[in-house]
């Protein structure tokens, strides 16, 4: 196995690791404590991290290896998070020279921003599915304040993904290639 | 090296591009209304709905925990022995009320499911959906115990949905809460027709209510037994608000449900009798 091949499968098992952890913790442990109202979306995260960090040619199949897992904690299933990750991560790819994670608050604005793209996106995904936008304003509002703990959360999420990914600070900036 | 990045940049856009058909494919062969489990989603669900009851079933353990966590903080050393004998009895006490107030549940359950009719299955939330946009609640009841998709799923209090996705030992509930999920029922008093629909935030709305009708305020909803899923009679919700200045022929109706999802902990899966199993028949595939 190259040893770039071997970096890729270790972090994508260890980063599926990540995402089950998370996602017991929002599905179960959140709620054990009381916290009922809203989920927090780690999967957006994580798909973000990729979108943006990690540069690699298999990234889609990154994404939907990652809703497949998502999708055994919610019957939104894989693939309306798959087709929202792989356009969010196009997208991203253009962005990426002009994203800057100087700080933990620029960190935290880039990511509400791409998070409210991606709740924009699957609400109207979600619409056109239904053949109807009435629940469009319900469906995007809905998840909008767990999107602003996230972000408030995506700083530490970020440095424990870099990690993961071996990205550099300085490297990060324009995405690792793997 | 320029020929290296081309080829990358081709195999990218073909991932992209597979990945995305791929995606738009399943997205078009996905019902909001009932799945079937795939098997890699059983052996994760498998897997991981044992963590997930651990953690919901460990939760008085955990409050017990960071009371004594923050008991110990405000605590000298002179009395920490003390504190520490105190807070265990405090627990065990606590624990012996959660267990009365269990049975207590249960009873009340169990006194319910004799008038009901069915042959009932006594299941335990293990876990909620991790997606904002569905209202739905993990079992710890599957189809080894008996659980088949589309069963209903009620408390003593009243509706609370139907099996949604079934695995061997775990089973997902779609509740009435969850947009997709739409319930015939039957207002009461005026003995009105109409269909409960989620709204999330664990409210719902009555449509299809004509803008004569005498509803009221306080009116009491229940299952109209119409569309072979749910049984007839069940306690749905009440109408807490009504919005005459609608236009069209219809009222905006909304309804509180009776069950109180916050506090959902043991629930009966109504199971279907032999003889009732054939009558079952699933919602039409274009039904959100």
């Amino acid at each position: 196995m190259q040893p770039r091949l071997a970096r890729l499968v270790v972090s994508t098992l260890v980063t599926l690791g990540i995402l089950i952890a998370l996602e017991i913790g929002t599905s179960a442990l959140l709620p054990a404590l009381g916290w009922y109202e809203s989920r927090l979306a780690f999967n957006v995260v994580i798909i973000l991290f990729m979108a943006i960090k990690v540069s690699t040619p298999v990234l889609p199949w990154l994404i939907l290896a990652l809703q497949m897992v998502h999708a055994a904690f919610s019957v939104e299933g894989w693939a309306l998070g798959t087709l929202a990750g792989v356009l969010i991560s196009v997208s991203a790819a253009y962005l990426k020279e002009i994203l800057q994670f100087s700080s933990a608050l620029a960190t935290m604005a880039i990511v509400q921003v791409f998070q409210v793209a991606w709740w924009l996106l699957t609400a109207a995904i979600i619409c056109l599915k239904l053949g109807s936008f009435e629940k469009f304003g319900l469906l995007f509002g809905n998840a909008l304040p767990a999107t602003i703990v996230l972000s408030l959360l995506s700083p530490l999420l970020f440095a424990l993904l870099d990690r993961v990914w071996a990205v550099e600070n300085e490297v990060g900036r324009t995405g690792v290639r793997v | 090296m320029r020929r290296l990045i081309t080829e990358s940049s081709k195999i990218k856009i073909v991932n992209n591009l597979v990945v995305l058909v791929l995606a738009v494919y399943g997205l078009s062969q996905k019902r909001f209304d009932l799945e079937e489990m795939t098997l890699f989603q059983t052996l994760v669900v498998e897997v991981v709905a044992p963590v997930q009851k651990g953690i919901t079933s460990g939760r008085d353990e955990l409050d017990a925990l960071v009371d004594n966590y923050l008991r110990i903080v405000n605590t000298s050393k002179e009395n920490f022995h003390l504190k520490e004998k105190i807070s265990r009895l405090e627990r065990d006490l606590f624990q012996m009320e959660e267990i009365r107030r269990e049975n207590f549940r249960l009873k009340q359950l169990m006194r319910y499911s004799e008038d009901i009719g069915h042959d009932q299955l006594l299941a335990q939330v293990v876990g909620w959906d991790s997606a904002n946009q569905f209202k739905v609640l993990r079992l710890n009841r599957g189809e080894e115990d008996g659980v088949r998709l589309m069963s209903p799923v009620i408390t003593h209090h009243g509706l609370v949905g139907y099996v949604y996705r079934l695995g061997p030992r775990y089973s997902d509930v779609l509740t009435i809460l969850d947009p997709n999920n739409r319930v015939d029922a039957l207002l009461e008093r005026t003995r009105t027709h109409g269909i409960v629909e989620g709204v999330f935030n664990h409210l719902c709305t009555l449509k299809y209510v004509n803008r004569n009708e005498a509803i009221e305020v306080g009116d009491k909803l229940i299952t109209a037994g119409v569309g072979g899923i749910y049984p007839k009679g069940v306690k749905v919700g009440m109408v807490t608000a009504i919005d005459r200045e609608t236009a069209g022929m219809t009222l905006g109706v909304e309804i509180t449900p009776s069950v109180d999802f916050h506090k959902l902990e043991e629930v009966l899966v109504l199971l279907p009798r032999p003889a009732a199993t054939a009558a079952t028949t699933p919602p039409t595939k274009g039904s959100l």
